[in-house]
């Protein structure tokens, strides 16, 4: 089990948290299906530090983003998220 | 809220939880509103973290964009939501209270920084809930109504499992100077 | 007896009695059931799992490889414990394992006459053919042949709980190092967690002949032990076991309170900022031939039953102890017990053979020089060196490491949570141990910043002795637990399993209960002597935890029965238990299933639920379905992004059917939209979605779209919903009195309106229907829901109104052939192969519009949504069905076209109807195909039709 820095209610259990995958660089709505497809599915994964997006299901039910070693599970950094959508 | 109707109960809790421990859990109506707004506009009802009572009830502030106006808490030009009925108000009395209760929050309520703060949202085994208290020894909490007698049955059985002794043969840690642990 | 007539931490003023096999036995509280077997004389007590070699009790601690017991108590029988773990309760029966008729009868012993033949790998080469045979036959002997205890099947009575902790320091272990580290630590203010697996406290200072601070080590720990209790700052628990590493400084421990307690065990998840690991250290057996018989003991074990435990285990002893310390040591305690010492062995001895049948005789060696000699004795305390214990740092997966000067694994230097200290990382001495403790307690305060850095020498860890003992040839076991000999671990490297991990598997050496404690620096020192290596390339295994078994009972806790998970209840629950209802779970909820009168069937309640339903008046509960309120002036806009169809006409006061997609194109989740105001709408999600399509509400709102104004609020558990459903809806919507206009015009289909029933009943009434008929899902805060329901029932006689639950709701909806999530909404699905392809906007930008434009998802010959019926009108469809163009053959198989979501017999159409996904369906309608149902073992002719079976143009939704 992790420790979660909640930038809202501090240092959690990772059983208070649901997993929302890596915090995305997601294209407009309007955008055609290529960049979406580009955006979505061709992501790469390599071990090491990673952003994520958690869900403090049983704490202020906010999302966060925390920054997270994904081969040591050290916990780099964490933050109120920041808008990844990009504006048309 | 004038109410025409009295709600009904959502759990049977009315006095002692079984076991040694002396706990007592109780049902009680409350009113809830649910107060969203920019967090900078909350901020001035309540800092982040806290219940801050008010003359006519209370505010609870345990999120970045919403809070809590409970009783009858004036809450200024901010539109508000109706949300007595989906919460359950439990209230856990006793010695052991806080105690008892920080056996099984993931968070504990009895950290040095939610003494101060008295408020927290946390999940106890597999059930969220609210907890805010005065002292130790009188524990507000507050479940998802549909979960409420779930929840009061889950606390009569965990009750069980404890000893006369329990937990005062062993202390809780606390921070040298911090006042006495049952404060 | 061999009780000593004095000394020891047992208290003699009571006598507590057990039996073993049946013989009545007594022993003292302070008596682990190993000392109080020792005490009766009791030295063989099991069998070894292969051979059926007698064995006795090694060790005095959870290392012990041989002594596995079963044990039996008001609670039911729990087998394959380690005596020496078993603190002693009176009234316990203990009976042995693994033997047939008797334990000094064994018939299973025959086979160590053979013993060549079970070598390694015997059972990979022997039972290969014929191929049933294994599971047929083999295994059944072999199991039986070869085994620990029996488990007991019986439901168990005792209570289990699981608790959190937390505190700065977590030390583990309360030895010399330990207690040293928890003062340390106390003294500088630290929030202390002491756990220690045995019931006193002292580790190795229990049995310690050595002085601190010029008090017996016994008396310091005593002290050391009161002054810690005495603290708030510290928790002192013994009984405890810390049993694993978990990420973030989470160590798992299982408390078991002390006989008479609530709770049997209790686990407890320490959360600490650092975790002082004071574990000790293991002694390491001699590999001698025939080391397994009854009376040879690690040195340290007899010591500790002579001085803790006040038992004399033997009359006559050899020493062979490498250490010449230790054996100064052992030598003095067999003294104190006046046991003599018949020979001492001297480091370069080579211990050629040991006799005896139930319990060991004689001993017979060469000396340095050659000479032969032997002695008679019934007791040998041995002591190759000493072993770490840090298999709880090595769980986080770093890698311990062999040094020669310590002949052991070593944990290496760490800057994590968890810092190996005194005996786990091989410093042996009390006065070292007493200085380690001291020094890594000052390092992690420092690093907590609760005290200054103090540049404290960390002492070197105790080099191994110089020599060992030499052994002849014979069988001689390296794990006794396994009955792995030293020519088994040879074997497996002739045979090419080299590997360390190979190995394990192979010759099963450093499995089973104890994982190898005594018996893994042996193996891999007998790799290294037979193949050559350098023992630090050899590694180890991965250590795992629990460090040592825990129950199943422990790790549930008190989530049993219906304690399990959490159970929700409807606000209707009280109301419909008075009408006789029958509940179900689903998902979460305990869920209205049905509502029998007396005498009747579910079938025949279903039946006449839905038949009432569709001819006259039905309700049922809709409270489960996710309720979301959405304000702010970007309301419209937010739900316009985050649906796929259009609705950006919808007036206040209407709603509308939607559809939510994944952002990948496929459907996520349906339910309505409601307008109450300008600015201000309701949405509904499914049950089962509630929780996720939430998450992903507020997901949109706080990370996607912040810059939209919108607030969302779950008010899922506010409302009680109730549905009317059926021809006569509207005219007991209109016996409930709302104080809104509510006829047909002004209060049509797909409409919302606020008001009060009765004058005093505050509702939402949404005009929908999932069952096809007039419908009015009256929602109420959920304190007023069994008024609503009173009322409804009393109101709704007239038109003989009947509940109804989840089977007949079931039922309505299938014969309309509306989605259901987890069936037709599987998550595979795009609105097109559900028939709703139309509903997608096309001049709007919403969530999953993109890539719900890829290719694949656009195939017309994609899995779509039918209707099917059987073709001669009254087969049942069996449920789970396959769909295939043609018959089975004679092998049970067919190439398969789709498969059934849903069947089930239609009380209003008089037969069997199914849903079904079937590829390009939407083309194939009329057609006749094959439902093959393996599991009913039944085929049925179907025909493919509409999805809808019941009133296809909605006719019945307008009155």
């Amino acid at each position: 089990m992790l420790l979660i820095p909640c930038p809202h209610c501090g240092l959690r259990d990772e059983g208070e948290f649901t997993y929302g995958g890596p915090a995305r660089t997601l294209p407009a709505l309007d955008q055609d299906t290529q960049v979406w497809r580009d955006a979505f599915f061709a992501g790469q994964k390599p071990p090491g530090p990673m952003t994520e997006l958690w869900y403090h299901t049983s704490g202020c039910e906010s999302w966060i983003e925390v920054t997270r070693d994904t081969a040591t599970h050290d916990i780099l950094n964490s933050n109120t998220p920041q808008s990844k959508v990009d504006t048309p | 809220m004038t109410e025409l109707l009295t709600p009904s109960r959502a759990t049977d809790a009315a006095g002692f939880l079984p076991g040694p421990l002396g706990l007592r859990l109780d049902e009680e109506q409350i009113s809830v509103r649910a107060v969203n707004a920019r967090a900078d506009r909350l901020d001035d009802l309540a800092p982040l973290g806290s219940h801050q009572p008010t003359p006519d009830g209370a505010v609870l502030r345990l999120w970045p964009t919403m809070a809590w106006a409970i009783g009858n808490a004036l809450v200024a030009e901010i539109p508000t939501v109706d949300i007595s009925h989906g919460h359950t108000h439990l209230r856990l009395r006793g010695v052991e209270a806080l105690h008892f209760i920080a056996n099984y929050t993931y968070a504990d309520p009895l950290d040095e920084s939610r003494r101060q703060t008295k408020a927290l949202r946390t999940r106890l085994n597999h059930f969220d809930c609210v907890l805010w208290w005065t002292n130790t020894r009188d524990v507000h909490i507050v479940v998802d109504r549909s979960l409420a007698q779930s929840f009061c049955n889950h606390l009569r059985s965990l009750a069980l499992r404890h000893d006369p002794a329990d937990p005062s043969k062993t202390p809780r840690p606390v921070a040298p100077g911090a006042p006495d642990r049952r404060g | 007896m061999t009780r000593l007539p004095q000394g020891g931490l047992i208290d003699r003023t009571q006598t507590l009695h057990f039996t073993f096999d049946g013989e009545q036995m007594s022993g003292h509280p302070g008596d682990t059931v190993a000392s109080a077997l020792l005490a009766n004389g009791r030295h063989l007590v099991a069998r070894s799992i292969k051979y059926h070699r007698p064995r006795g009790i090694v060790s005095a601690g959870l290392e012990e490889p041989s002594a596995l017991l079963t044990v039996t108590d008001a609670t039911g029988s729990t087998p394959n414990l380690k005596a020496p773990e078993i603190t002693l309760r009176d009234g316990l029966q203990i009976t042995s394992q693994n033997n047939w008729p008797a334990l000094d009868r064994d018939a299973g012993a025959l086979l160590a006459l053979g013993g060549k033949t079970i070598s390694a790998g015997f059972y990979y080469k022997t039972f290969k053919w014929p191929r049933d045979a294994w599971h047929k036959t083999y295994s059944k002997i072999i199991r039986r042949a070869a085994g620990h205890g029996q488990v007991d099947p019986s439901t168990n009575p005792a209570l289990y709980d699981k608790r959190h902790r937390k505190c700065d320091v977590l030390v583990i272990g309360s030895g010399p190092t330990g207690l040293s580290a928890a003062i340390t630590a106390a003294q500088a203010g630290a929030t202390v967690v002491l756990v220690e697996q045995d019931s006193d406290l002292g580790g190795s200072l229990l049995q310690s002949a050595d002085t601190i601070d010029e008090m017996p080590a016994r008396e310091w720990a005593k002290d050391a032990a009161d002054a810690l209790r005495t603290l708030s700052n510290v928790i002192v628990m013994p009984r405890t076991l810390a049993f694993g590493q978990y990420d973030h400084g989470l160590v798992q421990a299982v408390e078991t309170p002390q006989s008479g307690s609530a709770s049997t065990s209790i686990l407890w998840k320490i959360r600490a900022q650092r975790v002082i690991l004071a574990a000790g250290a293991i002694e390491r057996p001699v590999v001698f031939p025939s080391n397994d018989r009854p009376g040879i003991m690690l040195a340290n074990a007899v010591r500790t039953y002579i001085r803790r435990f006040a038992v004399a285990p033997g009359r006559r002893a050899v020493v062979a102890v490498a250490d010449e310390t230790e054996r100064r040591d052992t030598m003095a305690a067999l003294q104190e017990a006046g046991i003599d010492v018949v020979a001492a062995l001297q480091p370069g001895d080579k211990i050629t053979k040991t006799t005896g049948r139930l319990h060991v005789s004689g001993i017979s060696w060469r000396g340095a020089n050659g000479k032969r000699h032997s002695a008679r004795c019934d007791l040998i305390c041995m002591s190759a060196g000493w072993m770490p214990t840090a298999h709880l740092f090595a769980q986080k997966g770093v890698r311990l490491s062999f040094a020669s000067e310590t002949q052991s694994l070593r944990p290496p230097q760490s800057d994590g949570p968890m810092r190996p200290t005194g005996g786990a990382r091989g410093v042996l001495t009390t006065a070292d141990c007493l200085a380690d403790g001291k020094t890594t307690a000052h390092q992690v305060l420092a690093e907590l910043e609760m005290h200054k850095h103090l540049n404290l020498n960390q002492p070197e860890a105790t080099p191994a002795p110089a020599q060992g003992f030499q052994t002849g040839p014979g069988k001689a076991f390296v794990d006794l637990q396994n009955d792995v000999t030293r020519s088994d671990v040879a074997l497996a490297q002739r045979e090419g399993y080299c590997d360390i991990e190979l190995t394990k598997r192979y010759t099963t050496l450093g499995m089973g209960t104890d994982q190898g404690k005594t018996s893994w620096t042996n193996g891999v020192l007998e790799i290294a002597d037979i193949t050559g290596a350098n023992p630090e390339t050899i590694g180890h295994t991965t250590y795992r935890p629990p460090y040592s078994p825990v129950s199943i009972g422990a790790l549930i806790g008190a989530e049993v029965g219906n304690e399990m998970v959490p159970t929700r209840r409807t606000p209707f629950h009280d109301g419909f238990e008075r009408l006789g209802c029958v509940f179900q779970t689903s998902g979460d909820w305990l869920y209205s299933r049905y509502f029998p009168t007396a005498g009747e069937t579910m079938m025949q309640a279903i039946k006449r639920e839905c038949l009432a339903t569709r001819n006259s008046l039905g309700c049922v509960d809709m409270s489960t379905l996710g309720k979301i309120d959405v304000q702010g002036p970007d309301a419209l806009e937010f739900l316009s992004r985050l649906y796929c169809n259009a609705f950006a006409k919808i007036q206040p006061g209407r709603l509308r059917y939607a559809l939510m997609l994944r952002e990948d194109g496929y459907v996520f989740d349906d339910g309505t939209i409601a307008r109450l105001a300008e600015n201000h709408y309701l949405v509904t999600a499914t049950t089962a979605n509630s929780g996720s399509v939430w998450r992903h509400m507020q997901k949109m709102a706080q990370v996607d779209w912040p810059e939209l104004d919108v607030t969302l609020t779950s008010v899922s558990d506010h409302w009680a919903s109730l549905a009317i459903a059926g021809p006569n809806a509207r005219k007991l919507l209109t016996a409930l009195a709302p104080d809104f206009d509510h006829s047909s015009e002004a209060f049509p289909f797909a409409s919302v309106r606020e008001g009060l029933l009765g004058g005093d009943l505050p509702v939402r009434v949404f005009s929908v229907s999932f069952s096809g008929e007039l419908s009015f899902e009256i929602n109420t805060p959920a304190g007023y829901a069994d008024a609503l329901l009173t009322r409804v029932m009393d109101l709704g006689a007239e038109w003989d109104i009947t509940p109804y639950g989840l089977e007949t709701l079931d039922v309505l909806r299938i014969e309309k052939g509306h989605l259901s999530i987890g069936t037709e909404i599987d998550g595979r699905r795009t609105p097109a192969d559900l028939n709703l392809g139309g509903m997608v906007a096309r001049k709007k930008s919403f969530v999953g519009g993109a890539l719900l434009n890829r290719p694949a998802l656009q195939q017309t010959d994609r899995e779509q949504l039918v209707g099917l019926q059987p073709e001669d009108g009254e087969t049942s469809i069996p449920y789970a069905a396959h769909l295939s163009q043609s018959e089975l053959d004679s092998k049970g198989q067919a190439p398969l076209c789709g498969h059934l979501t849903a069947a089930i017999e239609s009380p209003i159409l008089g037969h069997s109807i199914a849903l079904g996904f079937l590829e390009n369906g939407q083309e194939r309608m009329g057609e006749t195909l094959w439902a093959h149902s393996p599991i009913a073992g039944k085929s049925v002719r179907v025909r493919v039709t509409s999805a809808c079976a019941y009133d296809p143009k909605g006719e019945r939704l307008h009155d």
